[in-house]
């Protein structure tokens, strides 16, 4: 930059700067005023949006809990839980038993139905082969009637009353299935229920549930889906001291409702004092979405353009859906990217379009909320955007979650930016205005100080072009003029100098050319050439180049010598590395030969290790089989000792009605023995009143009766006598098959014992065989790895080989190129033309030595 | 149920002043009665019937006007010095009895009796007299099915006393005078 300019520049400068610096003082302290009055007033803002949303979810969740309570001590509840967990219990047998095309449909279900479903709602791809070998047969019944067989789709599977499979628990069901599901869909729109289930307090057994998901029949004690929330919240109910305790878990993906965001509260139902078992509700996030965005009124609620509140639950997750997903969805998506949140999720937020549970809130507002702290803060959030965020803890029962509420910061702060502009923009009007008159008022004082400095540039510039006569010869009177003097002086002196050093120099290139010229013919590979040695500074230079050129023809001398003693040695050492090239191949060879052997082996073991893999699962199956076998003739045993027990006490029961006989049979002696006295009697009457004549006539009537009566009461004891007498003898007859039945039972008891036993020692002699199975298929594993871990050291032989056949063969083409080398370099050497060397005796007895320790040759030498 | 008495059936005009007692008791509608039991009583003319006693192998008729009676079997006492039909007194209603059993003299010999032992009573007070029968008696028409033949042989005092003997059935029916003949025996034995 030229004096002018700078000048200039700093003129203006002054002018400008201050203006400039007072405009910017004012627009930071007014910013900063604003900025401040803003934050506050924002914090206001969002920490009553939270204490109101806080207010709002709190009554929410006891609406809920105390609906979930009054429905527990309902008596109609209690007895259709009762009724379900009968109808549950009575589930047994052959009656529940699934065909083949039954299990084939809910098999279908599990691994293609269900998995499609769960795709289509955005969830990831599971394996359902687990959950459905878990099952049990009352809850495969279950769910093949109710889920795989219900004509109804997921999420209407509520609307089956009953199924028609004739069991008590359908009976049951299709009682008390459609005042539950009333209740459950007259509540859902407040509480925000998505499923009812009943669950057996013993065994933990989902025995109903509205919807009818993948839960029901199985146990939350010991299932697939133990670990679940719903398992959570079931085994804390049913500890649950007190009958009116409603526990509560926190969203999770719940798989058998399609992965969903899941909550679970549940409380024990009590009929008394007696624990009947336990209610649970599944709890969507729609509720709780509703109270979050408020129902994506954001701005009639004073959030705004950006603002929005969310819950963060312990897993730094959301708990409800971010406003930006609702209403920027790819804003919002590509923030999330840039922010750093992993492609899976971004990609299952916007499959599913829903961010709860999936979308990471890591800040340190919700660290500190969910750490039980409420404040204020400005920091950036999920999506790395800079956000002023009022953040407080809330908790549901045991469940803590963080509460935020948020504005972006450009929006807050949009009233103090657009400040911060209007007064920079005063402030640079005021500037350039000023820069205009200070830029005129420069230019007029620049002119007095340049004129000099320029004639000044002027005289150096003759100078530098040749001129050495030019000067200065300034007259301004001042500081210039007296620069411009010494400026003069100093080129009168400089100039006489310069012609005495050009004298000097020519003498010197001179000499320095006949060195050159020398030196020339010493390139020529001629060193018994001889430098010209003057008396000028090249002198000393000219005696050094030949006392070197002397000693450099010593030196080759001994280099040829020395050369010829390595081409020498390169010829043997290829000979020698010629033959070990040849044994590394053959030993190539072999190694190849072994590689391909031990290959063969490997597979041998292999296939053998997976036969013994094969005979270890089939003599697992036969264990599994023997013990089946096992616990059937146990159960015959059982049987035979119950058919021995009923077969003696209808033994004993027909005895007793031998003795009943027996005492029927005195009775109709006695009848028979009051008939024969009556039939004498009557004679006696007849006799009696035949001899009175004609006054006993009517007596001997009534005596005729009494003696034909007396008469048929004899015939009816005969014939009860014989009846009686032959139930005696089929009793008897009974009583002796019985005998022999038991007999036949007792024996057929104790072939079934002895079954059992041979069964248990078969048992026992399988267990020992798969045992014994199981440590050949470890040892053959073993084996199998082992020949494997040769198999791959012998490969690492067969590569070692290979490489130090590629070494030789580098290493043979190395001492080729030596053997060359060496014949170059003493071609080199015999270029030169050397002065002649002293040869004598002494040289020839070192030269062997020479070989072995080249130094020691050329001192020799030298 | 209705209990309105039925219509007696028609029965025959000796019958009318007495009524059987099957007739009586099953004269109400819904009650039939027992095809065994008679609806009328027995015939009047009862004159011509006798009552017919089991004794060995004969079944010796006996008049029903003479009074007599069955009584059960009890050991009788025995009398000192009298043969072996003379089986002994018994008591019957504090009338001290004789015991006759024709058994050893009417049946063949060796041959013992059948069924259970009774005692058949004629007559009353000092006049009655007991014989040991084999079974109990029944009343025996006598009509014109029954025709008179030649008695058998029948020891003596029995065979003075037989008035006619009749064959029926294969049985002996032997139309006798049994209180003579039990007092020919009581004379029998007084005079051993």
């Amino acid at each position: 930059m030229k004096l002018r300019h700078k000048l200039l520049l700093g003129s203006s400068l002054l002018a400008v700067l201050p203006v400039l610096v007072t405009g910017g003082l004012v627009s930071g302290l007014s910013t900063n005023l604003a900025e401040q009055s803003l934050v506050d007033q924002t914090r206001e803002q969002l920490t009553t949006i939270a204490e109101l949303k806080g207010e709002q979810l709190t009554e929410y969740f006891g609406y809920v809990e105390r609906q979930i309570r009054a429905y527990s001590e309902d008596p109609e509840l209690v007895t259709a839980m009762r009724a379900m967990l009968a109808g549950y219990q009575g589930m047994s047998g052959d009656s529940i038993a699934l065909n083949s095309e039954q299990q084939q449909a809910l098999g279908s279900y599990y691994t293609d139905g269900f998995v499609r479903e769960l795709r289509r709602r955005g969830g990831e791809p599971v394996q359902m082969d687990t959950p459905l070998a878990a099952l049990g047969d009352r809850a495969r019944a279950l769910q093949y009637h109710y889920i795989s067989a219900n004509p109804s789709p997921a999420g209407f599977r509520q609307e089956l009353n009953a199924a028609a499979d004739g069991s008590t628990y359908s009976e049951a069901h299709a009682q008390h299935h459609p005042r539950i599901r009333d209740f459950m869909e007259s509540a859902a729109r407040s509480g925000g229920y998505e499923d009812l289930m009943f669950i057996d307090a013993d065994s933990g057994t989902v025995i109903y549930s509205v919807g009818k998901n993948l839960e029901l029949g199985t146990s939350l004690a010991e299932g697939p889906y133990a670990d679940s929330a719903l398992g959570d919240v079931f085994r804390r109910a049913a500890n649950a001291p007190s009958p009116d305790d409603v526990v509560f878990t926190d969203f999770q993906s719940y798989l058998p409702a399609f992965a969903a965001p899941s909550a679970f509260m549940a409380t024990p139902v009590h009929d008394g004092t007696e624990r009947v078992g336990v209610m649970a509700v599944r709890l969507s996030d729609a509720r709780i979405n509703e109270i979050m965005t408020s129902r994506a009124a954001w701005r009639r609620v004073g959030l705004r353009e950006t603002g929005e509140t969310y819950l963060v639950g312990g897993d730094g997750t959301l708990r409800n859906n971010s406003r930006f997903l609702v209403e920027q969805a790819p804003d919002y998506l590509a923030a999330l990217r840039q922010a750093g949140v992993s492609t899976a999720v971004v990609d299952r937020i916007e499959a599913s379009n829903n961010g709860v549970l999936l979308q990471p809130v890591e800040t340190r507002a919700a660290q500190a909320a969910l750490a039980g702290r409420r404040g204020f803060a400005r920091e950036p959030d999920y999506r790395n955007e800079p956000v002023f965020t009022s953040y407080a803890p809330f908790a549901v029962g045991d469940v803590n979650w963080g509460l935020i509420a948020q504005f972006d910061e450009s929006e807050a702060l949009s009233p103090v930016v657009a400040l911060r502009d209007s007064v920079l923009a005063g402030s640079a009007a005021v500037g350039l205005m000023l820069l205009v008159l200070g830029g005129g008022a420069g230019w007029l004082f620049t002119r007095t100080v340049v004129r000099p400095v320029h004639h000044l540039e002027s005289t150096v510039r003759q100078i530098a072009a040749g001129d050495d006569k030019a000067r200065a010869n300034m007259t301004t009177g001042d500081e210039l003029q007296t620069l411009g003097d010494a400026f003069d002086s100093l080129l009168d002196e400089r100039i006489a100098q310069y012609e005495e050093a050009a004298r000097e120099n020519e003498h010197l290139n001179n000499s320095i050319i006949d060195l050159l010229r020398a030196v020339s013919q010493l390139s020529q590979h001629d060193l018994t050439v001889k430098v010209p040695v003057t008396e000028d500074v090249t002198g000393p230079v000219a005696d050094a180049l030949n006392q070197m050129v002397s000693e450099i023809g010593d030196l080759l001398n001994d280099a040829s010598l020395v050369a010829e003693r390595v081409g020498l040695a390169s010829r043997r050492l290829k000979l020698q590395a010629d033959k070990v090239r040849q044994m590394a191949l053959e030993e190539g060879s072999e190694v190849d030969a072994m590689a391909a052997e031990l290959d063969a082996a490997a597979q041998t073991m292999a296939e053998i290790a997976e036969l013994a893999e094969r005979c270890d699962r089939t003599a697992a199956q036969a264990s599994e089989t023997t013990g089946t076998a096992l616990e059937t003739v146990n159960g015959t045993v059982q049987g035979m000792s119950l058919i021995r027990e009923l077969v003696h006490e209808t033994e004993k029961r027909i005895k007793r009605l031998g003795e009943r006989s027996q005492e029927i049979s005195g009775i109709v002696d006695i009848i028979n023995t009051i008939a024969e006295r009556t039939h004498v009697l009557a004679l006696n009457a007849s006799m009696q009143a035949a001899a009175a004549g004609e006054a006993g006539r009517g007596f001997a009537v009534v005596a005729d009766e009494v003696q034909r009566l007396a008469e048929s009461s004899r015939n009816a004891t005969s014939q009860i006598s014989g009846l009686v007498h032959n139930i005696q003898v089929e009793t008897a007859d009974t009583i002796t098959t019985m005998g022999r039945t038991i007999s036949e039972v007792v024996e057929g008891s104790r072939m079934a014992e002895r079954a059992g036993e041979q069964m248990q020692q078969t048992r026992a002699t399988t267990i020992e065989l798969v045992a014994a199975v199981k440590e050949i298929a470890n040892g053959s594993q073993r084996q199998s790895a082992t020949s494997l871990t040769l198999q791959q050291k012998a490969a690492n032989v067969q590569l070692s080989t290979q490489k130090t056949r590629q070494r030789l063969e580098e290493q043979t083409v190395q001492t080729k190129a030596l053997v060359l080398n060496s014949n170059n370099l003493l071609e080199s050497i015999r270029a030169f033309r050397l002065p002649e060397r002293k040869h004598n005796e002494a040289d020839e007895q070192q030269e062997p030595r020479a070989i072995a320790g080249g130094n020691h040759a050329r001192s020799s030498s030298t | 149920m209705d209990l309105q008495p039925k219509a007696p059936p028609s029965l025959p005009e000796a019958a009318h002043e007495w009524r059987s007692p099957v007739a009586a008791l099953t004269r109400f509608r819904g009650v039939t009665p027992d095809s065994g039991l008679p609806l009328v009583s027995a015939s009047p003319q009862q004159a011509e019937e006798r009552w017919a006693v089991p004794v060995a192998d004969y079944w010796l008729m006996v008049a029903p006007e003479l009074g007599c009676e069955l009584v059960e079997w009890s050991t009788p006492c025995r009398i000192p010095n009298t043969p072996g039909w003379m089986r002994g007194v018994t008591n019957v209603r504090g009338t001290l009895v004789p015991i006759f059993d024709l058994h050893p003299l009417l049946a063949e010999a060796g041959k013992k009796a059948d069924g259970k032992p009774m005692l058949f009573v004629l007559g009353e007070g000092e006049q009655a007299g007991a014989l040991v029968v084999n079974g109990l008696p029944y009343r025996q028409r006598l009509d014109s099915r029954l025709a008179p033949t030649t008695p058998p042989e029948l020891p003596e005092p029995l065979a003075a006393r037989v008035k006619s003997a009749y064959r029926h059935n294969g049985e002996w029916l032997l139309d006798c005078d049994l209180t003579g003949a039990l007092r020919d025996l009581g004379t029998l034995a007084a005079a051993v």
